[in-house]
């Protein structure tokens, strides 16, 4: 598929229960040093709770656009 | 990688309220298709006296106008679907093409084989016009169609993938058809989501969005509705802001990638 310039994951299409799952999985396929971007329709501050309790230390957390309509969230894997 | 609508989630509805909705929701993409009442209509004919090659001519007609006006509004027109494949070659649908800069989107399963798709191409790269091919969920049509994509006029002709969560398209061998389509693929048309996306867990939508985030995939999605039934819902969808929320109080069970293919050297 063409190659755009970063991984971007909008999760606004996912179906609720999927989309940490498919955040996780994502992040977890990642290599040290490589990030994403998280789409979202509302501030994911639930996500980053659980990152901090499962991931902790693992990872790093950047807002790139805070709503009010869209969020984009840059998240690292350390 | 962008989302969006198809104007199959609000038939009814003029362009500038396309747009519109787009914007309430952060979309940034727009499929129109033919037959809806958006208003874009295939061209006549390029204006004359505007000076300069086919190109600013192209670029001086009221559909261009009207494309560079969505963009303004931060929404890319990513195709106009037509309903068969034979629609591509009259002249009004490929100036509608070149002037918006917006490919035609016809079904695969119009065509009457590889030649009846590539005498489209040939039509579309003469008009400075494009053509996506929509395909189903079968890695074999898939792969077939990129094949005639490559024989192709080069960059005329690229595939869309119409893809049915609630069909069970992404439960068998979602990651084949992808595998198969490659970088031919510019354009997901997702029978779904929005209102729907709760009817949808657990049948595949995340897994696909993971593994085109993680290839670094820059199409478009856009969602239509799955069936006529929910265009009420959609419609209430499309007149407010607001998400369904993040399901963070659910525990679900991990999610499995979708299987990339290996890196050959």
């Amino acid at each position: 598929m063409g190659s755009g310039s970063e991984r971007q994951l909008d999760v606004r299409v996912i179906p609720p229960r999927d989309k940490h799952p498919a955040i996780f999985a994502t992040f977890d396929a990642l290599a040290p040093g490589e990030r994403f971007v998280l789409v979202n329709d509302h501030d994911p501050l639930p996500l980053r709770y659980q990152f901090q309790y499962e991931r902790e230390g693992a990872f790093e957390w950047e807002y790139l656009e805070s709503g009010p309509v869209v969020w984009r969230v840059a998240i690292g894997r350390v | 990688m962008r989302l969006g609508i198809s104007s199959a989630a609000a038939p009814d509805l003029p362009l500038v309220e396309l747009v519109r909705a787009c914007r309430r929701r952060g979309l940034s993409a727009l499929q129109l298709e033919a037959g809806h009442t958006h208003g874009v209509v295939g061209a006549a004919r390029v204006g004359h006296g505007t000076g300069g090659g086919p190109g600013n001519a192209l670029a001086d007609t009221p559909l261009a106008r009207t494309a560079a006006r969505v963009r303004e509004q931060g929404v890319e027109l990513v195709g106009f679907r037509v309903s068969h494949l034979g629609d591509v070659e009259r002249s009004g649908v490929l100036l509608l093409s070149a002037s918006l800069r917006a490919p035609l989107v016809a079904p695969a399963a119009t065509a009457a084989g590889s030649d009846a798709i590539l005498a489209a191409a040939d039509a579309c790269h003469g008009a400075g016009a494009r053509l996506l091919i929509a395909h189903g969920s079968n890695a074999t049509q898939a792969a077939a169609l990129r094949r005639v994509a490559e024989e192709a006029p080069s960059g005329s002709v690229a595939l869309a993938w119409d893809v049915s969560p609630l069909a069970g398209d992404l439960e068998g061998d979602a990651a084949a058809v992808l595998d198969a389509a490659g970088d031919a693929l510019h354009l997901i048309r997702l029978a779904g989501g929005g209102p729907e996306s709760a009817g949808e867990e657990g049948r595949g939508v995340g897994a696909l969005m993971a593994r085109l985030a993680l290839e670094r995939w820059d199409g478009a999605i856009v969602l239509a509705p799955s069936t006529t039934r929910y265009l009420r819902a959609w419609s209430a969808w499309l007149g407010r802001r607001g998400g369904w929320g993040c399901g963070s109080k659910a525990e679900p069970a991990p999610l499995r990638l979708l299987a990339q293919p290996e890196a050959t050297s």
